[in-house]
Order: C-alpha cells, then sequence, then structure tokens
C-alpha cells in the first residue's frame, strides 16, 4: 500500500490572529516497506504532516490517500473525491478508525500516554478499541511486547515503576499491538542515552525487515544515516529534499535548515578546506572517511 | 585557582538503609573555576550527586565540603545559596508566568529591592540573548530560549557553582547550540566560575577541564578528558561511547597513521592530516 | 478551559493599562449592577391584575444600557467578539437547564391570575412570567460572562494575582499566610496552558489508539476520560515534582519573606476611572431603589407616562 499526498495545506487557528501555516502545500508518496526519516528543524511542519497521515489533524486543503482512506478537511473536496465510492468506503471516511488501525501513530514522549495498572493492559488497550476480541488482544499484545524486547516477566507489571526506555518501550508496543501496517514515530529516540536509543532502533529495523512502513521523525543524523532508507527534508511548511541517506549530506546544505550536520562530515568539509589531496566526492559515513585518509596517508607511510 | 569547592569524601548514599546504596565510597574534588562533566549511564548517581550538593537529599555517611566548610544542616542553608542548578525539562522548572517574572523569581527570594532587581534582570536576560523577549509567556518560547532563561534566572543570583543536569537533552540541535555558546561565554566572563555539567554527550565531555565517570554508583574514572577516553572498552561496556576527535585519532593509529598529542580539535587534525 | 475564561491578549488599550485591583474592583461594581433587582416589587399591578410588560420592561431596559456598557468596554479594550460567542459555547447547557425550569415553573403562587402561553393536557403550562424571568437571569449571566472575559483578556494572570493578593493583605495580619496562596494561584495560572497542550496531545495519542472521545455511551466515556485522566495526573506529580526542585534550589521558602518584582500602580487615570465607578455604581443603585421602593419606572424619569 502507497500512501500518497497531493498539495496538503494545514493553517493553525485559521480564523484567529495567531494564524499559522504548518504546511504550504505538500505532496509526496510513500512506498510499502519504505523506511523513512523525516528532518527539519522546529516548527518545520513535520509533526504537522505526521498527523495528517492518520487523521489526526485534517489537511485545510489538498488531501491524503491511503488505500480506500481520503484525509482532507475541505468537505467541497472530500465530497469530490468518494463520489464515485461505494457505501462501504463513505463509511470508512467518516470517522477514520479503521484507518488508525492501519496507520499507527507513536507521539513523541509516548510514554505519557500511558494509564493502565498493567503493561499487558494498556497493550491490549488499542487491539480492544479497534473491536479484537480479549483473546486475540492479548495474543496480539504479547506479540508486541515481544517485538520491543519484553519478556512475560513485565506483563503484570506496572508500567508507571519501569524505566524510562522501557515505558517508551511499553508505549510503542500499544501501537504495535493492532499490528498496523505502517507505523509513524515523532522522536522516538528523545531524551534517551545512547544504549536506549541503539534499543529502540533495533526494535524499528526489525519491524521494517518484516514488511512494515516505516515514517520517522528525528534530529538525531545518526538515525537518519544507519537506519533510513529514504530521508525527506522538511523547511517552513514544505518538503525541500527527498534523497537517499548516503547523498543527504552530499546534495543538501544541512545548515541551511538548521539541521545538526554530523561531525565527519564538518572533518571533511575541513579536510577539503585544508587541501586535502584525496578525493572526498563519494564519501558518505565516517568509514569511508577512514578509509579514504588511509588510502592516502597510509600509502605515503608504506611508500 | 586551585582551590578546591567542592570536595566529597567517601560518600555512600541510599534512599532507604535496606535499599542497595547508590553512591558508594565517592571520592571527588573539584577546583574553583573548573569546568567538570559527569558521565556515566543511566541509574549510575549522577543526578544524585547534583542533588546532594543542593541539599535537595541528605547524606550520612561520609563528607561533603564546599568551599572547605563541611555540609551539614545548620549551614545548608548557607552554603546552598552558592550553587544553583538547570534541569532537564525546560517547562517544569519555568516558575514565572513571563521570561522576567522567571528571572526575577530567584532574586525575589532574596530579597533583593526591586531597583536592583530590575536592573538585574535587565543584564541577565541580555547575557543569555532574552532581552526582547521579557513580557513573552513561557508556551511562546522554543526549549532552547526556555533553558536561557532558566539559566539566566541563576546567573543572576552571583553563584560560584552552577549545575546543568541534563539540561540539553530535551532540546533539539539549535537549542543545544545555544546553550553551548552560551556557556563558553559564561565561563570567558566569569572565570572563577565552577561548572557541573551531567551529561550524555561525550563532544561535550571532551572539552571540560575533567570528567569524572560513575558505574553503578562508584568513581570509575576521574581524570582529565585524554586520560578518560583512553579507555575506549571500560566505557563501552556501560554503553558510552567516544568523542569524534578521539575515535577518528585512535581508528587512524590502528592503521598506523601516528598523530600528535597535542592535537585536540577537528580543525587543527584536518591542518595535521593535510600537511 | 480556555474558551471559557478567555486567554491574555496582550495589546494597548487604555483598559490594558488600568490597574488590575481597580479591574477586579470594577468587575465587582459592574456584576453587582448586574444583579440588582430593577423590578418593582410585584408583578400585580393596583388594579390586581398582573402585569408582565410593565413588570419586565425595566429590568430589561437597565439592563440594556447596562449591556451597552459593557459592549462599549468590550469595543475600547479590543475584546474578541469571537471569543465571547465561543465562551458562550460553554453555557448553553446552564441556559437550556434555566429555560426547562423556568419556564414551566412561575415565581407567583397564584397561577390563575398569570395567562399561560401554552397549556399542556397534562396541566402544565408555559407561562409568560416564567419566559421573562428566564431570559432576564440568562442575560444577567451572559452580562456577567462577558465582564470576566475582559477581565481576563485584558489583564495578565500574574496581575490579577498580584490584586488578588493585595485585596488579602488585611488577612495577613490574621496570620494568615495570604503569600502562600498567591503563590499557588500564580502557578496554577502558569501551568493551566502547560497542561491544556498536554491533554490535547494525550487525547491525540489515545485517538490513535482507536478511543474516540466522542462517542459511546456513559460506560465508554468514563473509560476513555480515565485514558486521559490518568496520563495527566502522572504529568502533574512529574510537573509537581521538578517544579517543587526547582523552586527550591532557586531560594523558595514558602513562609519566608520576598521581594516582589511586579509592583501594580495606582495611576491618575486609575483614579479617574475609579470615580467613573462609583458613579455608574450610584446610577444603578439608585435606579435600583426607585423601582423598588418608589415604584418608578426608569422612563418615567423622561416624562414617559404610564404603563404598557
Amino acid at each position: 500500500m502507497q500512501i500518497k499526498g497531493f498539495n496538503i495545506k494545514y493553517i493553525y487557528n485559521e480564523n484567529s490572529i495567531d494564524r499559522s501555516t504548518a504546511l504550504n502545500g505538500v505532496s509526496f508518496t510513500f512506498n510499502q516497506g519504505d523506511f523513512i526519516c523525516i528532518v527539519g528543524k522546529t516548527g518545520s511542519g513535520k509533526s504537522t504532516l505526521v498527523q495528517t497521515l492518520n487523521a489526526l489533524l485534517l489537511p485545510s486543503e489538498g488531501y491524503v490517500n491511503i488505500d480506500e482512506f481520503f484525509i482532507t478537511g475541505n468537505k467541497k473536496l472530500k465530497k469530490e473525491l468518494l463520489k464515485k465510492k461505494d457505501k462501504k468506503q463513505k463509511k470508512d471516511n467518516k470517522n477514520y478508525s479503521n484507518l488508525r488501525k492501519k496507520v499507527g501513530l507513536v507521539f513523541q514522549f509516548p510514554e505519557y500516554q500511558l494509564f493502565s495498572n498493567s503493561v499487558i493492559n494498556d497493550v491490549m488497550f488499542g487491539p480492544l478499541n479497534f473491536g479484537f476480541s480479549k483473546e486475540e488482544a492479548k495474543t496480539m499484545a504479547i506479540k508486541a511486547l515481544s517485538d520491543v524486547g519484553l519478556n512475560e516477566n513485565y506483563y503484570e507489571k506496572s508500567p508507571f515503576l519501569l524505566s524510562g526506555g522501557e515505558k517508551r518501550r511499553v508505549a510503542i508496543a500499544g501501537i504495535l499491538a493492532s499490528n498496523p501496517e505502517v507505523i509513524v514515530l515523532d522522536e522516538p529516540t528523545a531524551g534517551l542515552d545512547n544504549k536506549g536509543k541503539v534499543e529502540i532502533m533495533k526494535v524499528l529495523t526489525t519491524l521494517n525487515n518484516l514488511g512494515k512502513t516505516l515514517i520517522v521523525i528525528t534530529h538525531d543524523m545518526s538515525v537518519v544515516q544507519n537506519y533510513a532508507k529514504t530521508v525527506i527534508v522538511m523547511s517552513e511548511g514544505k518538503i525541500v529534499h527527498k534523497t537517499i541517506p548516503d547523498k543527504l549530506f552530499d546534495e543538501v546544505d544541512l545548515e541551511e535548515y538548521s539541521l545538526e550536520v554530523p561531525l565527519f562530515i564538518k572533518f571533511k568539509k575541513l579536510l577539503k578546506n585544508n587541501g586535502f589531496e584525496g578525493n572526498l566526492e563519494k564519501i558518505s559515513s565516517y568509514q569511508d572517511l577512514i578509509d579514504e585518509i588511509i588510502r592516502i596517508k597510509g600509502s605515503k607511510l608504506n611508500g | 585557582m586551585n582551590k578546591p569547592i567542592i570536595e566529597f569524601k567517601n560518600i555512600n548514599f541510599s534512599y532507604d538503609q535496606e535499599d542497595e546504596l547508590i553512591l558508594k565510597n565517592v571520592c571527588f574534588s573539584i577546583n574553583e573555576g573548573q569546568y567538570v562533566c559527569l558521565i556515566g549511564h543511566n541509574g549510575s548517581g549522577k543526578s544524585t550527586i547534583a542533588k546532594l550538593l543542593c541539599g535537595l537529599l541528605n547524606y550520612q555517611d561520609g563528607e561533603i565540603l564546599i568551599n572547605g566548610i563541611k555540609l551539614n544542616d545548620e549551614n545548608l542553608e548557607a552554603l546552598r545559596k552558592d550553587i544553583g542548578i538547570v534541569f532537564q525539562n525546560p517547562d517544569n522548572q519555568f516558575i514565572g508566568s513571563t521570561v522576567e517574572d522567571d528571572i526575577a523569581f530567584g532574586l525575589e527570594n532574596r530579597c533583593i529591592e526591586r531597583e536592583k532587581m530590575i536592573s538585574l534582570v535587565h543584564d541577565f536576560s541580555k547575557r543569555v540573548g532574552m532581552e526582547n523577549f521579557l513580557s513573552k509567556q513561557p508556551e511562546e518560547l522554543s526549549g532552547g530560549q526556555k533553558q536561557r532563561v532558566a539559566i539566566a534566572g541563576i546567573l543572576a543570583l552571583d553563584l560560584k557553582i552552577i549545575i546543568f543536569d541534563e539540561a540539553t537533552s530535551m532540546l533539539d540541535p539549535q537549542g543545544v547550540e545555544e546553550i553551548r555558546k552560551l556557556v563558553f561565554d559564561m565561563r570567558k566572563k566569569d572565570p572563577k566560575l565552577t561548572f557541573i555539567s551531567i551529561t550524555h554527550d561525550m563532544e561535550e565531555a571532551y572539552l571540560a577541564d575533567k570528567v569524572i565517570c560513575l558505574k553503578d554508583g562508584e568513581v570509575f574514572l576521574n581524570d582529565t578528558p585524554e586520560n578518560v577516553f583512553k579507555h575506549e572498552e571500560e566505557l563501552k561496556s556501560i554503553g558510552l561511547g567516544l568523542p569524534f576527535i578521539v575515535k577518528i585519532k585512535n581508528d587512524l593509529l590502528k592503521h598506523g597513521i601516528k598523530i600528535d598529542e597535542n592535537i585536540k580539535n577537528i580543525e587543527d587534525l584536518a591542518g595535521f592530516l593535510c600537511k | 478551559m480556555d474558551s471559557v475564561f478567555g486567554k491574555y491578549r496582550n495589546l494597548n488599550t487604555p483598559i490594558h493599562k488600568m490597574d488590575a485591583r481597580l479591574k477586579i474592583f470594577a468587575l465587582i461594581i459592574l456584576m453587582v449592577a448586574c444583579f440588582l433587582p430593577y423590578a418593582r416589587s410585584s408583578i400585580i399591578n393596583s388594579e390586581g391584575i398582573p402585569e408582565y410588560f410593565g413588570y419586565y420592561a425595566n429590568t430589561f431596559l437597565v439592563l440594556g444600557i447596562l449591556a451597552l456598557i459593557i459592549f462599549i468596554i468590550m469595543i475600547i479594550s479590543k475584546t474578541s467578539f469571537k471569543s465571547f460567542l465561543k465562551s458562550l459555547n460553554a453555557i448553553w447547557l446552564m441556559i437550556i437547564f434555566l429555560l426547562i425550569f423556568m419556564v414551566f415553573i412561575p415565581r407567583t403562587t397564584s397561577t390563575e391570575t398569570l395567562h399561560p402561553i401554552v397549556t399542556f393536557s397534562n396541566g402544565y403550562a408555559i407561562y409568560w412570567d416564567g419566559v421573562l424571568q428566564c431570559l432576564h437571569v440568562v442575560l444577567r449571566i451572559i452580562l456577567m460572562l462577558a465582564l470576566t472575559l475582559i477581565l481576563t483578556s485584558t489583564t495578565a494572570p500574574m496581575d490579577i494575582t498580584y490584586a488578588l493578593d493585595w485585596y488579602m493583605k488585611p488577612l495577613s495580619l490574621l496570620k494568615i499566610p495570604t503569600q502562600i496562596f498567591t503563590m499557588i494561584i500564580s502557578l496554577a495560572l502558569r501551568f493551566i496552558p502547560t497542561l491544556l497542550e498536554k491533554s490535547q496531545r494525550i487525547m491525540k495519542a489515545q485517538k490513535s489508539r482507536g478511543v474516540d472521545f466522542n462517542k459511546g455511551f456513559i460506560s465508554a466515556k468514563v473509560k476513555s476520560i480515565t485514558t486521559l485522566i490518568v496520563p495527566l495526573l502522572v504529568s502533574c506529580f512529574s510537573i509537581s515534582d521538578d517544579l517543587s526542585v526547582a523552586m527550591y534550589v532557586r531560594g523558595y521558602e514558602p513562609y519566608g519573606k520576598r521581594t516582589n518584582y511586579k509592583v501594580l500602580t495606582f495611576k491618575l487615570s486609575d483614579l479617574l476611572a475609579f470615580i467613573i465607578l462609583l458613579v455608574i455604581l450610584g446610577f444603578f443603585i439608585f435606579l435600583c431603589v426607585m423601582a423598588q421602593h418608589y415604584h418608578i419606572n426608569f422612563w418615567e424619569f423622561f416624562g414617559i407616562k404610564g404603563t404598557w
């Protein structure tokens, strides 16, 4: 299944003085099984964009299309889009609860959504809401918890007594449990230490390998570099670049969009400015850079 | 400047007598004007040290000396007036309803006269670059701006010791950069200011005068950044990486490319490699 | 929350510049004016017949004058009418409730002398008296709401707190720690937007897990509200933990002495406004006394004779 966006606009507080445009004409196609990282500085519209994907926010103009769902807040447009569709499809588009089963959204600091007295109940909550029976929900919850690496010792624990990283994994499991085809995460690694970060990203990679589409907002370039298949740069409510991580640092001037520049890129630039004799053009990772330095310097030493 | 301002002597600490010790026989000293980074895995006791220092927790076993005076219940009020902390969550430590109210909060508590307060609020909001936001409310500010306000509120109190308890971990890269510049500027303006930073950021730790690494409540390494980061394997075992410059030097050394000891930043390294 | 009380808008109008203490005083004065009785003491006229219009006309007329005054203040203070209408949204339920109760229940006991508009087969009836009574109560509530909205949209929450602090000062003579009370209010005001934002976020997160906050019967609603309240409480506790620590390390002592950064100043223009307010209050008290004691309606001052 594909996710398509057509010229999406979103304006906050449309009729008041605090009116602000968050999305200003965004179009995109996300393919099934892709691992997309969205980067952009605070206020570039990335959080707004992902919230339109499961209809938490409805675009003021344009629409998002996922299978039979058309997500838009523009009534005229919606009527037109659904004109020739059958009854079921019209019903599905009325409230988007079936869509939310398909597209799971994990907010930043998802630990704030935990409410139940035990981990297992909390994770079962989503499937139960989506109409699964108690037994089904339990099976799904157990699977989701094992996906995020939490075993049966955790099931009956109170989620509030877990560590920060564990809480986050429970919250992610809460979304995974409904077995969505698309998983959207807003800053899943924020506030975690290196170890926690690696653990979460491992879980996401496994899910992606199982064929799930992943859309991850992040400002951590090491996440982009190590895990993404596609990277999208947003700025001022628009998608300004869509590329693969290997080319990102070459093609895009990250500083222009106030993004974090990885140190090896900074170092590469310094080498270039200092007139380094090696070929720096094709370097897209730390290892490439080391290899190139060794190639130049090592050969000199040997020679 | 070599006068120790903070000394921890054989501190053992647990919340409850039966509980496992959170700090085990912790000893270290920090000199006046030093920039010290506390690193360690989650739950290694870094934040506990900060809490002990400003009297949020009481210790039973060992000695904490501040400026050579032993910290105890009687002099706690006096001694903690020299210590300020900036916490992790920018929202939860914003006390006033506007920027100026928040900067003034600590001053009000110290019963500073109003005229002086106004000029202090003015000066220190300028120091952190927030002078044009004085009447803004916290919802109108970014995370980095809120942390800058918190820093201004603490600087205005004219303290001797400032502690950052993961003050940048919830900020976006832009916010982190803002705070980093501010700290640099702050230390330059006031070289006697002792600055302790609890951090996960190894790049920051590399810039410190001294790095104290904790592991399971014990002081594991306590040395200059260069020496601390020589222990690559040990650091890796507790989930800590190396700063970029150390990493690249190590990797090049493995292939027989020896880098001058004195090279401490990537600018110099680039220059060296291009020679 | 936001839509009921309105949000402070940082503008620069004469009303914004007014001393907050005076604004609270004005609020009280105008609210009193809203609630003074302006009708004659009895609905039955000298001939023993109930006379609705003669009885209510004065009330509506005086409330009309008050509404005009409030309207003018709204214009001067640039209070947004949109947010005013929005805040009315919040009281619809109350209005309907009032309607049901008051329309069916006339105020006087001698129902036979009152003319019903409609009589139902089961003996219940809708009376003019009830309708008019209800309307004027609703009007009073709307006026009060407008007044509160003007105060909150023109006065920074902190200024309101300082003003309340000032009003409570006499209590500190009785050794009541008013400064703690003020601190509590100001912190509550400070964190309302933060908690609002958090609750919106949690609601969205739960929506993603299939919760529909608008649908379902009471049991389903209770369950969905729980998924909002519990996380909200948890974050409240974490905020209060962090906040108390932050306040402690910045030297806050609940019973200690503090100086104040912000000081309210009473200006000459405030004195003028104060006098105008007293005149307004006097005027409405006068109207009230005239109607209640001397049975003189407002328009009779202008030589317009008779009742309706």
